[in-house]
């Protein structure tokens, strides 16, 4: 296992996420919390079991938190930043300017900051945004959200 | 049956779905290739776009898709020794070393032909059993049904995810997110926290298309690609032996009628991966093999065997999921989405209602993996170009289509929400080794599972697994597999414990 301390909290999230799923359910009435007050006890003893296991070797061998040595943790840690970064970007970029300009926009901002040259920014920004726009827009006949700038400014 | 037959042949044997099924395979085979990307992340993200087809249209594609990923994996395995695809992990063991010693082309041309006979194998043994299955799906009731898809979700957690306990946990909540809204039965809304949104229920496509894309996205730009750009393919290498490698496969007959076999055989059980699959079919030819010592060495049954055997799978996996709602894996986990979305139930109802749908789907196995072998045998050393594509190019394409395909279902900004939100808790389950599949497993099969639950209590009572027991035959199927871990450390613990007394 990767962290063993990262995956001991993600197993505590789940139980306590668990916990408040069986408050809830026990106040249902009849029939719809019978399956939910079998499912979720089970669950939590499942649950209880791993993070007996969990915390038996982070005591037992004294694991601490793994990083790969040096200048590849590095790498790691500033791809899973750039990851988020880009994922956070483009919901919001949607969002805010809708579908259409983010099928333009996003490939341009993307490909231009990993260093690409203008031509091949242009031309996957004008290739993502063209192809995309025909396919959804036509093919597709789906409403491409025109994004909440749009709808503040105009509507 | 002569009329569902016909009905699903003349469905699939047109212009219009045989054109689907070729751009299925062209996007399979593309998608087989790029490591990082695999059906799975491909067929979530189109869920949006195919669900209100026809039925028996976006099921040959989804079909179409996966035989030609399974199909294309190979490539890369062969000519560069990078699996495209997990399940091309056994075809390098021989398939490189071929390549190697300036044989690729007989690889490619033994692997692409021992795919299609296997995908044949397995369409043959679904059209020969449909008819064997049928009454037994009408003889099952509620009981034996909900002992049967619990059954199917503890396989599936234990035999597909090492980490058993976690994949049970996973099961269950699936099983768990799919009662969130109103509850049918009494009108109660559950598990929605006071907000209209999850009334409706959890929106499966924005789960799938989060939990399934944006972990592999986050991976593929921590990863930063297989940056393989410096690799040169010899492709004149490439085109010579194909024919040759075709002819091996009707050499080595018996290693390919024994893959396809074995993973036809195995395609029955949930959970069995075609990893699993393609290295006990290695194995089995190894066993069979007059030469075992030549394997690993650069032999062709090498790539033969595990080849027939993953796209063999195929046939009987897709019988368990739509006569018994069982799916094998993660590529028929996809194929039940799809059906339950068409508002077909797995069992007697596609069994009797819709038999037109499981034919065409038999003849769309045929037809993608005939599609599949060809266009893979003919552009295989253009196919091999397409590692060397910067993957970084694909994550804004692939962001904007997650968002587009969250939206696209239903027109709401929330499912785009919703999707990501899940595609973050995908990434940690990923993480922590929390199977993704159990889960969307459960989550298809949790509303099928209680509402057997329900009326096996409501109609026989509490005590519904001693009268009925052939549906506590069917539970304790899963019991051996809880224990084997147990079991197993229990041998070691005596072998140890024997070891100096020898």
């Amino acid at each position: 296992m990767k962290n063993r301390y990262g995956s001991l909290i993600f197993t505590l999230i789940l139980f306590f996420s668990f916990v408040v799923l069986l408050f809830s359910a026990a106040g249902y009435p009849g029939k719809a919390k019978l399956f939910p007050l079998i499912i979720i006890p089970l669950s939590l003893i499942l649950l209880g079991i791993e993070i007996v296991r969990d915390v038996l070797v982070i005591r037992g061998r004294g694991e601490t938190k793994k990083a790969d040595p040096g200048e590849k943790a590095g790498e790691t840690s500033r791809g899973f930043w750039d990851a988020i970064l880009w994922i956070v970007i483009s919901l919001f970029g949607s969002l805010l300017f809708g579908f259409v300009t983010a099928f333009f926009l996003l490939p341009l901002v993307y490909s231009k900051t990993h260093k690409e040259s203008w031509w091949t920014a242009i031309l996957l920004s004008l290739g993502c945004g063209v192809v995309f726009y025909i396919i959804f827009g036509y093919v597709f006949d789906m409403r491409l959200f025109e994004g909440f700038l749009v709808s503040f400014l105009f509507d | 049956m002569i009329e569902a037959i016909t009905s699903g042949l003349s469905a699939v044997l047109n212009l219009y779905t045989l054109g689907i099924i070729f751009i299925g395979v062209l996007i399979g085979l593309a998608v087989g290739i790029l490591p990082g990307i695999g059906g799975m992340t491909t067929v979530a993200i189109m869920l949006p776009f195919i669900y209100k087809w026809d039925p028996r249209v976006s099921l040959s594609l989804v079909i179409a898709i996966y035989a030609a990923t399974y199909s294309s994996g190979l490539v890369t395995s062969i000519l560069l020794g990078i699996p495209g695809e997990a399940n091309a992990t056994a075809t390098l063991l021989d398939g490189h070393p071929m390549t190697k010693r300036g044989e690729g082309g007989r690889a490619l041309g033994a692997g692409f032909m021992a795919s299609l006979l296997g995908g044949i194998f397995g369409s043959i043994v679904l059209a020969l059993l449909i008819p064997v299955a049928r009454p037994i799906v009408l003889a099952i009731t509620s009981p034996e049904l909900f002992a049967l898809a619990m059954v199917g979700v503890s396989f599936i957690a234990i035999l597909s995810s090492t980490h058993k306990i976690r994949g049970l946990v996973m099961g269950l909540l699936g099983i768990l997110a799919a009662g969130v809204g109103i509850f049918p039965f009494t009108g109660t809304p559950r598990f929605t926290f006071g907000t209209f949104y999850l009334q409706d229920g959890v929106p499966l496509v924005a789960v799938c298309v989060g939990i399934f894309a944006i972990p592999e996205l986050m991976e593929m730009t921590v990863s930063g690609g297989i940056a393989e750009k410096n690799k040169r393919i010899d492709l004149g290498e490439v085109a010579h032996g194909v024919l040759t490698g075709i002819k091996d496969c009707f050499r080595h007959w018996r290693t390919v009628l024994s893959g396809s076999a074995l993973g036809s055989a195995l395609g029955f059980i949930p959970g069995v991966g075609v990893v699993t699959a393609t290295f006990l079919s290695y194995g089995l030819a190894r066993m069979l093999s007059k030469r075992p010592e030549d394997f690993g060495t650069g032999c062709v049954e090498g790539v033969i065997a595990p080849e027939s055997a993953d796209n063999a799978k195929e046939g009987s996996g897709l019988l368990t999921t739509l006569a018994f709602g069982l799916p094998g894996g993660v590529s028929m986990a996809m194929v039940l989405v799809i059906l339950m979305m068409a508002g077909i139930a797995p069992g007697s109802e596609i069994m009797i209602k819709h038999l037109d749908v499981v034919w065409s789907l038999v003849v769309a196995l045929v037809v993608s993996n005939i599609l599949a072998a060809a266009i893979g045998m003919a552009t295989a050393k253009y196919l091999a170009k397409i590692v060397c594509l910067r993957v970084g190019f694909l994550v804004p394409i692939i962001l904007l289509l997650v968002v587009v395909a969250s939206f696209g279902l239903n027109s709401r900004i929330e499912d785009v929400a919703m999707a990501f939100i899940w595609g973050g808790i995908g990434y940690l389950m990923k993480e922590f080794n929390y199977s993704r599949v159990t889960f969307i497993v459960g989550f298809v099969l949790g509303d099928l599972v209680e509402r057997y639950f329900l009326l096996s209590v409501g109609t026989i009572g509490w005590d519904f697994l001693i009268k009925r027991p052939a549906a506590l035959v069917i539970l304790f199927f899963i019991l051996p597999l809880l224990g084997q871990q147990w079991i197993r450390r229990l041998f070691k613990r005596s072998d140890r414990e024997g070891g100096p007394a020898q």
